[in-house]
């Protein structure tokens, strides 16, 4: 079971987020934040494998969030999967970090759970295996 | 010594073959190259005469057919200067003495015939100097006329006048000039003439010109009909007789002050068009690129004072690697093609080290006599940023709507699978994201439509009015659900009156719109509130917030077109500066407090809408 936390402040693709992951419960275990802070505050409490993480938001934007997890010693090696419109040259710096991968909206169900698990798969080496 | 011997043709007047060989040897003896032709009768002298011409004549008194006297009457009719000498045997006192009177040059006795050759040397040194100062005379004569037709004919007026200022002669150009004849003229003073005429000044002058020589001056010439004429006049003096007079050579000079007065208005027209012109102006040497001239626009735009700009040469503005392209597309001295240079885009620096984009157009001048170009400047800084914010917003803007646009592709997406699986449940949240963004799509598009209508002045177009009310209850409707969401408390306040109010729906539901929208966007936690009441001064809006406020150095910024603190943030950028083209249509204001980030944010928007005026001042907006 692989623990996922989703940063995205809008209602409608945090449903959309629900839709694509129905039906694995067995494989994954996901916690939705609508507010980037809170989400910081989640990451402060939980261990995860995965951060999915949108950019355009407010008051806080992806990229703050970013930052902010990649400074706090739980989340500082957790793979981190951005989903956003914005275009490739405008992530280029962050996907030069470790432990990234970007995927482009919109998403379809099939190539998204792919992308999921390549980037789970970012810090095998790692972690120790426990 | 040996001497060349003089050539001299003699009329002899004689009757002896023997007296004139002994004459002949006399003056051959004297180094003379004698040419002698002799006669005896008064008819043979008179044939002679017309046909050859005489050094002297030598003439014996006592002849046959006639005597010495007669010939010499004879001679003095055809040529008054040959000189004549009577030479006699015999001769008394008396005879000698009438023959002087009537014009002999020498009487010598046939004793005393070696007397002959320096009597003839004499008479014809005599004769050459007579004959010289002759020559002088007409001389003198000729070019006395030919100064008196100088002066008649000068173009100049020439006034000759003694040391009292009283006039003694002029030419005529004086007396056209002035409109006198010549007679009324000499006699009169310069007083009656000069319209300066002070009698201390022009003594005083006069005084310095005869002590000091010529001198020029100016002057106003009075003509006899009361008229004036500027004029410039060369005084000296010059010696007439015994008396020193002065000579004043007068100039009109009215159509040469004229010429000078168009110049220097035109140069002053032109200087003012230089001065005043609102685009930064200078002129620099073409050889040596130093600043010859800046206008009033450069020294302001650049930063330098005058003083400095003229201290400096073009390499102190340009940047470095402007300074080697401009040097290769520089006008090369005596290159003629001397068009208006438009040298497109350029990077200059002003005095404090910044970097602005200017617009040069170049035209070569001769100035101050140099080979100079003259240059506009044009800051285009601000068309630059321009272009850049465009560019910046059509990413803005695109990114803005690429994400609705993704949103119903995705629910789309899901709306197929829920089909497909028959979930019920899943169909209506895709169905409600499809509604959702769609809502959000048109939103965006007519935020942009309304922005780009305003900024060009095309948004004036009719509106309906409504009651404030009724745009309060829409608003209602479109916040309550995405502030519910984020936890807000959502509150709007309004006085009675106001709610009556009528509006113009698009103007104040823009306002209302964007600056809600705002607030909720950037508040996470507390509440949203709107409040509106009536003034003395019109409507007040305010929006106050609990969110993430904004610091001090940015709350200008807030309201300026595309203006978002971070790249990431969502929005067209745009909101806000729609807001801030309403509130200035209407001549109103626009403040924002905040104490700070994270201290919340209150804007308030005042309109001074009266009864019946804010209409009036609509419409007559709307007719421009």
């Amino acid at each position: 079971m692989k623990r996922i936390l989703i940063v995205e402040d809008d209602r409608d693709m945090i449903n959309i987020y629900k839709d694509i992951f129905t039906g694995t419960s067995n494989a994954f275990s996901i916690d939705y934040e609508v507010n980037a802070p809170a989400g910081l505050t989640k990451l402060e409490r939980n261990d995860y494998d995965l951060i999915i993480l949108d950019i355009i938001m407010e008051p806080m934007t992806g990229d703050s969030f970013f930052l902010y997890a990649r400074n706090k010693e739980r989340s500082k090696n957790t793979p981190i999967l951005i989903v956003s419109v914005l275009s490739r040259e405008l992530l280029e710096a962050l996907r030069k970090m470790n432990h990234v991968r970007f995927v482009k909206k919109p998403i379809k169900k099939e190539d998204f759970l792919r992308s999921v698990n390549d980037a789970l798969m970012l810090n095998n080496a790692s972690i120790p295996s426990s | 010594m040996f001497t060349m011997p003089i050539p001299l043709r003699v009329l002899l007047v004689e009757d002896s073959q023997n007296d004139a060989v002994l004459l002949e040897r006399e003056l051959t003896r004297a180094d003379y190259a004698v040419v002698c032709e002799r006669v005896e009768t008064a008819e043979a002298l008179r044939q002679t005469l017309d046909k050859n011409h005489f050094d002297i004549v030598i003439a014996d008194y006592s002849l046959p057919s006639f005597n010495g006297l007669q010939a010499l009457a004879i001679i003095r009719e055809v040529n008054a200067d040959i000189p004549f000498l009577l030479i006699s045997g015999t001769v008394g006192e008396e005879i000698a003495v009438s023959a002087m009177r009537a014009g002999a040059n020498d009487y010598i006795l046939k004793a005393n015939l070696a007397r002959i050759p320096s009597a003839v040397a004499r008479e014809l040194r005599q004769v050459r100097v007579r004959i010289e100062g002759r020559h002088a005379l007409e001389a003198l004569h000729r070019s006395e006329h030919r100064f008196r037709n100088l002066v008649e004919q000068a173009t100049d007026s020439i006034v000759v006048h003694d040391f009292l200022g009283k006039i003694v002669d002029v030419n005529s150009r004086t007396c056209s000039a002035l409109g006198y004849t010549r007679e009324e003229l000499v006699g009169r003073t310069i007083s009656d003439i000069e319209a300066t005429y002070t009698k201390e000044r022009l003594t005083l002058l006069w005084k310095k010109i005869a002590a000091h020589g010529t001198m020029i001056v100016n002057g106003i010439l009075r003509r006899k009909d009361g008229t004036h004429f500027p004029v410039e006049v060369n005084i000296g003096t010059f010696e007439a007789d015994t008396e020193k007079l002065l000579i004043a050579i007068v100039r009109d000079v009215t159509e040469r002050k004229r010429q000078e007065e168009a110049l220097r208005r035109s140069e002053a027209q032109y200087r003012l068009l230089f001065e005043s012109n609102p685009h930064p102006l200078y002129v620099y040497d073409n050889k040596t690129l130093e600043f010859l001239a800046v206008n009033e626009a450069a020294v302001k735009k650049y930063g330098y004072s005058r003083e400095e700009f003229l201290g400096m040469n073009l390499r102190t503005i340009y940047s470095a690697d402007d300074f080697i392209r401009f040097q290769k597309i520089l006008r090369k001295p005596g290159d003629s093609n001397g068009g208006v240079d438009e040298q497109g885009e350029w990077k200059h620096f002003r005095k404090d080290g910044t970097l602005m984009s200017v617009e040069i157009i170049s035209h070569p001048i001769i100035f101050e006599g140099k080979a100079a170009e003259l240059v506009l400047s044009n800051d285009i800084t601000e068309k630059v940023k321009a272009q850049e914010m465009k560019e910046k917003l059509i990413r803005d803007v695109s990114h803005e709507l690429k994400t609705p646009i993704a949103m119903i592709e995705m629910a789309v997406d899901m709306l197929s699978r829920a089909l497909e699986a028959d979930n019920a449940g899943a169909v209506i949240r895709a169905h409600h994201i499809i509604d959702n963004n769609i809502k959000r799509l048109h939103k965006d598009v007519y935020t942009i439509l309304d922005f780009s209508a305003r900024t060009q002045g095309k948004g004036n177009v009719p509106q309906r009015r409504v009651r404030l009310r009724d745009i309060i209850e829409e608003i209602q409707n479109d916040f309550k659900d995405s502030a519910a969401h984020k936890g807000l408390v959502f509150t709007i306040k309004i006085d009675a009156f106001s709610a009556r109010k009528q509006v113009f729906y698009n103007d104040i539901k823009t306002v209302l719109y964007n600056l809600v929208d705002n607030a909720v966007k950037f508040t996470s936690q507390g509440c949203v509130s709107v409040n509106i009441k009536k003034l003395v001064k019109g409507l007040q809006i305010q929006v106050a917030d609990s969110g993430c406020g904004i610091e001090e150095s940015n709350q200008k910024k807030l309201f300026l077109k595309f203006y978002k603190r971070h790249p990431s943030l969502p929005g067209t950028g745009l909101g806000l500066s729609i807001v801030r083209e309403i509130v200035l249509t209407y001549k109103g204001t626009l403040r924002v407090d905040s104490k700070g980030e994270g201290q919340g944010c209150r804007i308030t928007v005042v309109l001074p809408i009266g009864e019946q005026r804010r209409s009036d001042e609509k419409n007559s907006h709307r007719r421009r």
